[in-house]
């Protein structure tokens, strides 16, 4: 189980594709001191193949194509998901007694990965919350999401002060 | 847990951890089946390792912006335009810049820079934003919010008869408790404090590579 591992690998990439430009341009520097950094037979050599500006226009293109995508993505596209009903219903049962829970969420990202929130009063017993958090309570949880080998992220929050909560409205 | 004397950092061991969250059952059931692992903040910690999201928002949105650009005044060139930018339209005409040129040098040091500053971001870990928890199962991930742990913390400390106040700073490495004390003396509080302190910790699965820095205020003796 890993976290979001896509901008860490375009960073990477980046990173040393910009390495790679700066310790050229200091190689060419120290050897070729004299050399033009724009040669002026480029236009001959481009005039004599022309099929040079087309590939380079596909490969920009696909560059440009890559880097929105992994724009997209990085700006959350896909990775927010979507409620999950009788999966927030099950967590609810199994920590049904814990005082002070104040909201639950349960998320489905993508196929196979839940987030979990659960935000919760000073007057919460934390052991006692994330202990409800067993290898039960999760699998629970999995079934009523229907994956079975769901991997569950749980975001546990402790507010300022203390509100209404769920178990506030069934007591009397 | 230690303590910090007047002068300098003086480790003293407060406390000894006991039984935490969701102890082994031991009754002859449970013996006939495999034990089952020990409970382990790496699963948590892998799981709520920072994303790098700005950086990579930010350099993605550069390398998106120069792509299309690049794309049209091609395609441009293609279809018998003249370059409007960039040095292709200078080609032929300005050829004073060689590779010798202090310009280059400068240039190629900023991009070695970033290069390894983007590495860098890259491949570090970063410290998670949620404070990673105990788990015993390898795709269930539990994070407390500091503000959170802060207010556990501060409230264990609190429940401990002779403090009137307390104060949580939770660091990378360490945790710091700063107590406010009534008129009971440091010397039978600070044992008391970190008992409680350190409970909660064990109870939360949040003590694992963490040191409990506790400093009293106030008081007397």
């Amino acid at each position: 189980m890993r976290s979001h591992l896509g901008n860490r690998a375009g960073l990477a990439a980046t990173g040393l594709a910009l390495l790679a430009v700066g310790g050229g341009a200091l190689w060419l520097r120290e050897r070729h001191p004299e050399v033009p950094i724009l040669d002026p037979r480029v236009p001959m050599f481009l005039y004599a193949h022309p099929w040079l500006v087309p590939v380079a226009a596909v490969v920009c293109f696909l560059l440009a194509l890559v880097a929105t995508r992994w724009l997209v993505l990085a700006a959350g596209w896909g990775r927010r998901g979507a409620r999950n009903g009788p999966g927030t219903a099950t967590l609810g049962v199994a920590l049904q007694g814990v005082a002070g829970i104040g909201a639950l969420r349960v998320r489905l990202v993508g196929d196979r990965r839940l987030r979990v929130g659960v935000t919760c009063d000073p007057r919460t017993d934390l052991g006692e919350l994330l202990a409800r958090f067993d290898h039960q309570t999760v699998s629970r949880l999995r079934a009523a999401v229907g994956v079975h080998d769901a991997e569950v992220l749980v975001r546990v929050h402790v507010r300022r002060r203390a509100r209404a909560t769920l178990g506030d409205a069934a007591r009397p | 847990m230690r303590r910090e004397s007047s002068g300098e950092w003086d480790l003293e061991r407060l406390w000894r951890p006991r039984s935490g969250r969701g102890t082994l059952d031991t009754t002859p059931h449970a013996t006939r089946h495999a034990a089952p692992p020990e409970p382990d903040a790496r699963v948590s910690r892998r799981a709520l390792r920072p994303g790098r999201t700005p950086a990579g928002i930010i350099v993605a949105l550069l390398i998106s912006a120069a792509g299309w650009a690049a794309t049209a005044e091609l395609i441009w060139l293609m279809l018998g335009g003249r370059s409007r930018w960039g040095p292709l339209d200078r080609l032929g005409e300005d050829s004073t810049h060689t590779w010798g040129d202090p310009l280059v040098g400068v240039i190629a040091c900023l991009l070695i820079f970033c290069g390894v500053a983007l590495v860098a971001h890259a491949v570090l870990p970063g410290r998670p934003r949620l404070v990673p928890l105990t788990t015993r199962d390898p795709l269930l991930a539990l994070g407390l919010t500091r503000s959170g742990l802060r207010r556990a913390l501060a409230a264990a400390a609190r429940s401990v008869d002779g403090v009137t106040g307390a104060r949580v700073v939770v660091r990378a490495d360490r945790v710091e408790v700063l107590v406010r004390a009534g008129a009971r003396r440091s010397g039978e509080l600070l044992p008391l404090v970190a008992a409680a302190v350190g409970d909660t910790l064990v109870r939360l699965g949040a003590e694992h590579g963490r040191q409990v820095v506790l400093r009293l205020r106030g008081g007397r003796g």
